[in-house]
């Protein structure tokens, strides 16, 4: 059981989200925005792994990416996106690659994909 | 393809290696067994030991230079690959960007018609004060024939006291009556008229025309409110788009300068072989110096070389000490910061 952080803005799909991990038997700390998921990461809740939307008001998943990987070089990231009406999610998960993501991972994803995703996460404790 | 400095240190290798073959060969004689030779093959072997020391250091360091300049490839690809996307994106942008200036004109439109549409709804309300103000005067018309009426009510009313006297007076008053009726009829008429058509000119102009336009321009305004949406939204998106472009590139950079960095600071070993290499000259020389003047003299029939032996075994402990002026990088690391001590071999 790995203690994972996910971060998105969006409330249904986190909670989705959310119950997919649980099912997975994995302790879960939510946060609604970049700034959040930032301010957990670094009040030392031992995060093992964080999950983190990509297109996001205020400090976007990149950004974030960056300030996880200056703060603890280490930990997996993996970025989740869906894209919006001029930004596709193939960009937005390049980007999240470039930025220090471990995987990628584009919305819509089911339990399985979620799953290999956190096996391959979780398998690599070094960044790309 | 060999690099010519690491042939001439593989020739020098060789060449000192042989020297120091012959001079423990059986057949070496009385050479071998003086002490200048032993000081030249003591000399020899510090050489052969250094040089090799550089040509580990510089195996090493080549071997550590392959693999980060792989790193700085795959990083490169990355970023080669990514800025692919990028333009991709960028491209589908701008096709989003086309469409929001047609939203913009569509909006533009809208609020250019606003203007007439105003104009023409006062020119109509104009149209409309103008009727209400013929009513007006129509209602002066007959308020003026009331106020005649009434006249004409009280003189009848004197004439009635005088009726037994004359009967003439009534004649004239009736008279006087009819006519304001007919008046007050044509005036009815009029009026009446007036006011059918006003009410047509509010049926027609703000009753139909204008309930179907403000329902268009209120539909239009719901369409455009929507549009606007799509063009905050954009606007939005492309700010994100330059932000995160920004955020993945300085990052990636960052990287590469690490890269560099680390390339830089393996490639300095380079610089170390070469100081090693170069040190081995001024001992080469001073060693053919030591070794032609024993030659001359052993020539010569002299065999005092007791001069000889001194400086041939002084050249060792020379070389060892101009050694010891330098240290590589590895070793300096280990020195406390400000200490005194060898001078470290960077460029």
């Amino acid at each position: 059981m790995a203690h994972i952080l996910l971060i998105d803005d969006d409330e249904l799909l986190r909670d989705t989200v959310l119950q997919m991990l649980q099912r997975l038997d994995h302790r879960v700390t939510e946060a609604g925005c970049g700034e959040d998921g930032l301010k957990l990461f670094g009040a030392g809740a031992g995060i093992d792994l964080v999950i983190t939307d990509i297109l996001m008001p205020g400090i976007d998943g990149a950004r974030v990416i960056v300030e996880l990987r200056r703060r603890s070089p280490n930990v997996p990231v993996i970025a989740i996106s869906g894209g919006r009406r001029m930004l596709s999610p193939e960009f937005n998960l390049k980007t999240a690659s470039l930025a220090g993501a471990t995987c990628e991972l584009a919305k819509p994803f089911g339990l399985q994909d979620l799953r290999s995703a956190l096996d391959e996460a979780l398998a690599s404790d070094v960044r790309r | 393809m060999t690099h010519p400095r690491t042939s001439f240190v593989a020739w020098l290798m060789r060449w000192l290696r042989r020297c120091l073959r012959r001079a423990d060969s059986p057949g070496a004689g009385s050479a071998a067994d003086c002490a200048a030779v032993t000081g030249l093959r003591s000399l020899d072997q510090q050489m052969v030991t250094q040089l090799g020391r550089a040509v580990g250091l510089s195996e090493q360091s080549a071997l550590q230079l392959v693999s980060e300049v792989s790193g700085l490839r795959v990083l490169s690809s990355r970023l080669v690959d990514y800025l692919a996307h990028a333009h991709k994106q960028s491209e589908a942008m701008q096709g989003g960007i086309e469409q929001n200036s047609l939203i913009v004109k569509e909006l533009a439109t809208f609020v250019q018609t606003l203007p007439q549409q105003i104009a023409q709804e006062r020119d109509q309300l104009k149209l409309l004060m103008r009727e209400v103000k013929s009513l007006a005067e129509m209602t002066d018309s007959i308020r003026a024939i009331a106020r005649q009426t009434e006249i004409l009510a009280i003189n009848a009313a004197i004439e009635a006291a005088r009726a037994g006297e004359s009967g003439r007076g009534f004649a004239v008053l009736a008279g006087e009556v009819r006519r304001l009726a007919t008046q007050s009829n044509e005036s009815a008429v009029k009026i009446n008229r007036d006011i059918t058509r006003l009410v047509n000119t509010v049926e027609v102009n703000y009753s139909g025309e204008f309930e179907a336009r403000t329902r268009h321009n209120e539909a239009e305004a719901e369409r455009l409110g929507g549009l606007t949406r799509q063009l905050d939204e954009s606007y939005v998106d492309m700010r994100q788009f330059y932000s995160m472009l920004m955020t993945a590139i300085t990052q990636h950079n960052t990287e590469l300068d690490h890269g560099i960095g680390l390339l830089l600071d393996t490639a300095q070993y380079q610089d170390v072989f070469k100081q090693i290499v170069d040190r081995v000259q001024p001992a080469i020389d001073s060693r053919n110096v030591v070794l032609a003047d024993l030659i001359a003299r052993l020539r010569a029939g002299q065999h005092d070389t007791a001069e000889i032996d001194a400086r041939a075994a002084a050249l060792t402990p020379d070389y060892l000490a101009a050694e010891a002026l330098h240290r590589d990088p590895d070793a300096a690391a280990a020195v406390a910061p400000g200490a005194p001590g060898a001078r470290i071999e960077l460029f």
